[in-house]
């Protein structure tokens, strides 16, 4: 007889304790989530922000003081026929190293899963170059390639226009082919055995099995290698800076060589500040729509 | 023995620095003199100088400066910041930008359009060291009749060879004319020694090369200076001078190392140093380097040969383009002028010359212990062949399209002057836009 009136406010009650049960639990995360977030924002998101003015003013990188200019460094960008060439550049090297970095990783990564004699030597192998820095594998490849490779070809590959692309390839691969590597095998690893059972009673082979299973499971490795390799390429700076610093007669000159360029040989900040912030905002569209695009292709396991 | 031999050396380097200073009127001098050591009273103060100067020799030299200083004035600590040539300017930059400033530093010529207005660098007109130097040396440092820094040496562009290598190559005298000098390059290849060993993979190389030719062919015969290029009052087609610089070229690449654009130029220096390559063209430091690969090699230097008239042919040379200079805003500004000023006197300056550091531009320096290439140079300067030109430098970016464009033109085989002009042209114009 009372139930109709005594349900309600019992109800509430109930909800309400979960409310702050739900909001107590949530709250705690967030303390967890404070350190990381302050050392974040103040180390990559207050700079980012304060950095930005920049691209609207006339700094020369040195003076302490310095004159807006409005969106005049970026009608400027539209215009300067000097971005060309390393946009260029940019894109095929970020397009190839991509492409040859991925395959490579796959492949290996897929025969090093495979039960081999010595593949904890091999997986060490491939591995050891990441821990060399950029620069001093541009350094030991450069002596390889004027003292070694330009015997063997005629020529180094680094000193011609047409060849250097493939010089600065080949370092950057031996360089940072093993991260790909670890997590392709990282995904191989994660695949139940039993769909590759299954396919076999089924009567699959190999080639069948890798691109109907494994490829399809290692989605989201693709996701993660495709997009961290392409972004991490396009704004190549370090290994070009240390084999060829852009040239021979600026043939290597990536964007993020040309933002450095300006930046301190030519005193120009603002206006690379501009550049890299149309750069970074091209970056990050490619990141997203890569992302998206690989997601959409992931299966559930 | 060491320690004895350092004492003495020491030693004897205090007794001269006394007897500079009695000696009449360098008592104006001032810095050096013993007497001003207050170091009882004075707090223990410590200079920071950033130094972009790696050279082996000029290192040992600042060295031994620095103990002789900290000698006379102990209550002075000088400590030396090494930072690479590359990465000089961002540091120092980067340190004035953030407000943290070193008290002395390198400085180069080009310093002067930026850190001179942005008020980092102290003057110093008023120092007795400027009578030290020569009517126009101190030009390249002077801004509206101030002077912001004090050089010790120069540096120019020269040809550098191997004594014994042309020895060996039954190459008796050095080449006066062009002919002669292509002559030259004949008989080292015909003899299998590379005649110009050139480390394009570097792009300051590059650059280096073509100042060797352009201060002679263009600078010094009467062609536009660099700032009327830049500034397009003046083009590189058309022009008489630029177009004997291309066909030079032209001339001296087939007798360049192969593939000089995957050398670098350590292994230049040291195939010239070697005997592999008898010349290289680029500046003085060139010697230094070289030496540095094999002591027992001796050097010479002559002004790279571009007319026919064997008269013609002087050292083409610019006021000085390295020196030192003190921050404005040091806390210890008067400690670091102090430094800076004995770093600079005619006493340093002669164990700059010992140490074969470089040719030292400071009057009453003694070059008579001058040894190889130092003392070709010093003969060149006594007999006066020598041509103040205007400066050799570009603006950095200018720099960048003019060494590409070279570069290109060294890739396309030297091929088509023409065309690397109008290129040149083309680059210029859109830099000013």
């Amino acid at each position: 007889m009372e139930q109709g009136t005594s349900v309600f406010p019992v109800r509430w009650l109930f909800y309400g304790k979960d409310i702050m049960k739900r909001l107590k639990r949530e709250l705690s995360y967030v303390v967890f989530l404070i350190p990381s977030l302050l050392l974040f924002g103040f180390c990559v998101v207050y700079p980012f922000l304060s950095g930005i003015q920049l691209a609207f003013t006339d700094w020369d990188g040195i003076s302490r003081t310095y004159n807006f200019v409005g969106a005049d460094n970026f009608t400027k960008l539209l215009s300067d026929k000097n971005v060309l060439q390393p946009i260029k550049t940019t894109a095929i090297y970020g397009l190839t190293v991509t492409a040859l970095n991925n395959v490579l990783a796959l492949f290996i990564a897929t025969t090093l899963s495979k039960k081999l004699k010595g593949a904890a030597f091999f997986k060490t192998t491939f591995f050891i170059p990441l821990a060399i820095s950029a620069v001093l594998a541009s350094f030991v490849w450069k002596y390889i390639d004027s003292n070694l490779i330009s015997i063997l070809l005629g020529n180094s590959l680094l000193g011609k226009r047409e060849t250097v692309l493939i010089g600065i390839i080949l370092i950057s691969l031996w360089n940072n082919l093993g991260s790909n590597i670890m997590i392709y095998m990282a995904g191989i690893a994660g695949i139940s055995r039993d769909y590759e059972e299954a396919s076999m009673i089924d009567g699959a082979n190999g080639r069948q099995r890798f691109f109907n299973i494994t490829v399809p499971m290692l989605m989201p490795s693709f996701t993660i290698c495709i997009t961290l390799t392409l972004t991490a390429s396009l704004r190549e700076f370090g290994t070009v800076l240390a084999a060829t610093g852009g040239g021979p007669a600026g043939s290597s000159q990536t964007v993020a060589i040309l933002i450095y360029d300006y930046m301190f040989k030519y005193s120009r900040a603002g206006y690379a500040q501009a550049i890299s912030l149309v750069f970074m905002v091209f970056l990050m569209v490619i990141g997203l729509l890569l992302t998206k695009f690989f997601r959409s292709k992931e299966v559930e396991a | 023995m060491k320690k004895k031999l350092v004492a003495v050396m020491m030693a004897s380097a205090l007794v001269l620095g006394m007897t500079a200073c009695s000696s009449g009127g360098a008592d104006k001098g001032g810095s050096v003199k013993p007497d001003e050591v207050y170091s009882e009273e004075g707090e223990q103060v410590t200079l920071e100088f950033i130094n972009g100067s790696a050279e082996e020799q000029y290192v040992a030299w600042l060295d031994e400066v620095i103990a002789n200083f900290e000698e006379k004035h102990p209550n002075i600590k000088i400590e030396i910041q090494k930072t690479s040539i590359d990465s000089f300017n961002q540091t120092v930059m980067t340190r004035f930008a953030t407000g943290d400033v070193p008290d002395l530093f390198s400085f180069s010529a080009n310093d002067m359009t930026d850190m001179v207005p942005s008020g980092y660098v102290l003057d110093l007109t008023n120092s007795p060291n400027m009578e030290n130097y020569s009517e126009g040396m101190l030009d390249s440092f002077t801004k509206d009749g101030k002077v912001y820094a004090l050089p010790i040496a120069n540096d120019f562009m020269c040809v550098t060879y191997n004594k014994g290598t042309f020895e060996k190559a039954g190459i008796k005298k050095v080449p006066e004319t062009w002919s002669e000098f292509l002559e030259v390059c004949k008989e080292l290849q015909a003899k299998d020694i590379v005649p110009i060993a050139s480390g394009f993979s570097e792009q300051w190389v590059v650059n280096g090369t073509s100042q060797t030719v352009y201060c002679a062919q263009v600078l010094a015969n009467e062609g536009p200076t660099l700032a009327e290029l830049v500034d397009r009052s003046s083009t590189f087609a058309g022009t008489e001078q630029w177009n004997g610089f291309f066909t030079k070229l032209q001339e001296i690449y087939p007798y360049m190392n192969k593939d000089p654009f995957g050398t670098d130029q350590n292994t230049c220096y040291s195939m010239l140093a070697n005997g592999e390559a008898g010349m290289i063209l680029n500046g003085t430091w060139t010697v230094t380097n070289a030496t540095a690969m094999n002591p027992d090699a001796e050097f010479g230097i002559f002004a790279l040969p571009v007319s026919e008239n064997a008269d013609d042919n002087v050292m083409p040379m610019c006021p000085p383009e390295a020196a030192v200079a003190v921050a404005a805003e040091s806390p210890h500004k008067e400690e670091a002028v102090q430094f800076l000023e004995y770093m600079m006197s005619p006493e340093s300056a002669s164990l700059y010359a010992e140490k074969g550091a470089g040719i030292p531009i400071i009057k009453g320096v003694d070059t008579s212990n001058l040894k190889g290439a130092f003392k070709d140079a010093a003969d060149i300067m006594n007999r006066g062949d020598v041509k103040v030109i205007s400066s050799k430098s570009f603006p950095s970016a200018n720099e960048d399209a003019f060494i590409n464009d070279v570069s290109g033109f060294f890739l396309d085989g030297c091929k088509d002057p023409e065309g690397a002009m109008k290129k040149l042209d083309t680059d210029f114009d859109n830099l000013v836009k």
